[in-house]
């Protein structure tokens, strides 16, 4: 389930991407590559699970709080992440 | 089990790495700096940012995953901190081999992943740089 969770997140955050693109103080490019990195870790997963001949998507309570603490993880180091290069460029302005 | 860990391991590598590179670009940047800049395939982008680039790749997918096995109890806040290293020489025999199945062919499709982000987007820069050069031959 977590993994179709990041999935679809890292749908939106490529669509989000897309139309600001323009507005790098976002750093939407990071929050897509967060959840895409985890999206294609999660694959390979999946895969061997599958190759071990056991059910590659489980729909258990557990699941569900994985994809909920996925979506807040990649929304929060996205958060820490933007904040410090942010910051990083007021700086290299200043200077 | 620990899969993650490989690639968290890998970002590490390449955070070391991206520094040493930008020194090295910053110290040539410098004994360079009146020379014209030659354009070349990929050097619009300099690999200190596409390093940085395969170093937020490898975090953001070690973070999540983290998230995940701390969820299912197979990192603890406390030592071990691997609950597989707790449990006997067997279940350290099947943490390794996933790390080294699992956790290398993450490692490997993150890593392919980059590549072809890097190769487009330079191919991209390229063809934008020289249309702009045949309109300024004009």
């Amino acid at each position: 389930m977590y993994f179709i969770t990041a999935l679809v997140c890292t749908a939106i955050a490529a669509t989000l991407w897309f139309f600001f693109r323009d507005r790098k103080a976002l750093h939407l490019d990071f929050l897509t590559i967060i959840y895409g990195a985890a999206t294609l870790m999660w694959t390979i997963d999946v895969i061997f699970t599958a190759a071990e001949g056991e059910a590659p998507l489980t729909f258990e309570p557990l699941d569900g709080q994985i994809a909920l603490w996925t979506v807040l993880g990649g929304l929060f180091l996205w958060m820490i992440i933007s904040f410090i290069f942010n910051h990083k460029d007021k700086t290299v302005e200043a200077k | 089990m620990a899969c993650f860990l490989v690639s968290a391991t890998a970002a590490i590598g390449v955070g070391i790495a991206k520094y040493a590179v930008k020194h090295h670009e910053n110290k040539f940047a410098l004994a360079h700096r009146d020379e014209p800049k030659e354009y070349k395939f990929g050097s619009e982008v300099k690999w200190s940012k596409k390093l940085s680039y395969l170093e937020m790749t490898l975090w953001g997918g070690s973070f999540l995953l983290a998230i995940e096995h701390i969820l299912h109890e197979e990192v603890v806040p406390y030592p071990p901190f691997l609950t597989a290293a707790g449990e006997g020489a067997d279940a350290v025999n099947e943490m390794l081999t996933e790390m080294g199945t699992v956790g290398l062919a993450m490692l490997g499709v993150l890593v392919a992943a980059w590549a072809i982000g890097v190769v487009i987007v330079d191919a991209v820069k390229y063809r934008k740089h020289k249309a702009k050069a045949a309109l300024e031959a004009k």
